[in-house]
């Protein structure tokens, strides 16, 4: 019976060339739902923080916001921090997917390494002390170093 | 790992990304085979392999004969 049901893909198979063109595709909508759901995230902190602080420029401590809309925007970034590049990895191929893999582990291992370098300068009075934002500005731009070396070595 | 993609892809007559939309990988990662910039796992190998109905050491060379 299940046979004998006709799809749309089994009445005009797709050449490879469109195969081609709809992953594209797919992979402009991810980057673009990525986008916006920062830039959304952005807006409402910005929008709503009543204390005068920066997230982005790492003033953190100084932001205040509703307890319920903070609950909204800590969900909003676990789903473009940790699922969105979740679902992402099982888009994409194994060559992009090595290649992020190399990303991440440069964010990783910067992240791990970061800290307890960080706390030795800071006791030796080379540095102020470790910070929450400083450590993942550091893991984040890890991760995208490694990745463009992954993607662009020779 | 050299190989023999492009010469295949060429006898077709097809583009990188006919190719690649057969197999089901992105363009970019056809090219990269192609030059040797990334070696392909087994199960993509198979892939390639049936897809031009040829052996997976008629198409791949690692370089390392003991015949």
């Amino acid at each position: 019976m299940m046979e004998t049901i006709m799809t749309s893909d089994q009445a005009a198979p797709l050449s490879g060339e469109e195969r081609t063109r709809r992953r594209r595709r797919r992979q402009w909508m991810y980057f673009g739902v990525a986008v916006i759901l920062g830039a959304a995230l952005g807006a409402l902190v910005s929008a709503y923080d009543s204390g005068g602080g920066d997230l982005f420029l790492g003033d953190y401590t100084s932001l205040r916001l509703d307890p319920a809309l903070s609950l909204v925007l800590a969900a909003g970034f676990l789903l473009g921090f940790v699922f969105l590049p979740l679902w992402g990895f099982t888009q994409i191929d194994e060559m992009q997917r090595e290649q992020n893999m190399i990303g991440f582990t440069g964010g990783c291992v910067a992240v791990l390494g970061c800290f307890p370098i960080w706390a030795m300068l800071h006791a030796g009075g080379h540095a102020g002390p470790p910070d929450a934002f400083g450590v993942f500005a550091v893991g984040f731009s890890a991760m995208a170093i490694s990745f463009f070396y992954a993607k662009f070595r020779p | 790992m050299k190989n023999r993609l492009k010469v295949l892809r060429a006898e077709r007559d097809w583009s990188q990304a006919e190719l690649a939309g057969r197999l089901d990988v992105s363009r970019q990662a056809v090219n990269a085979i192609e030059t040797g910039k990334h070696d392909p796992s087994l199960p993509l190998a198979f892939r390639i392999a049936r897809l031009f109905g040829q052996r997976i050491e008629d198409i791949f060379d690692d370089g390392d004969h003991h015949d």
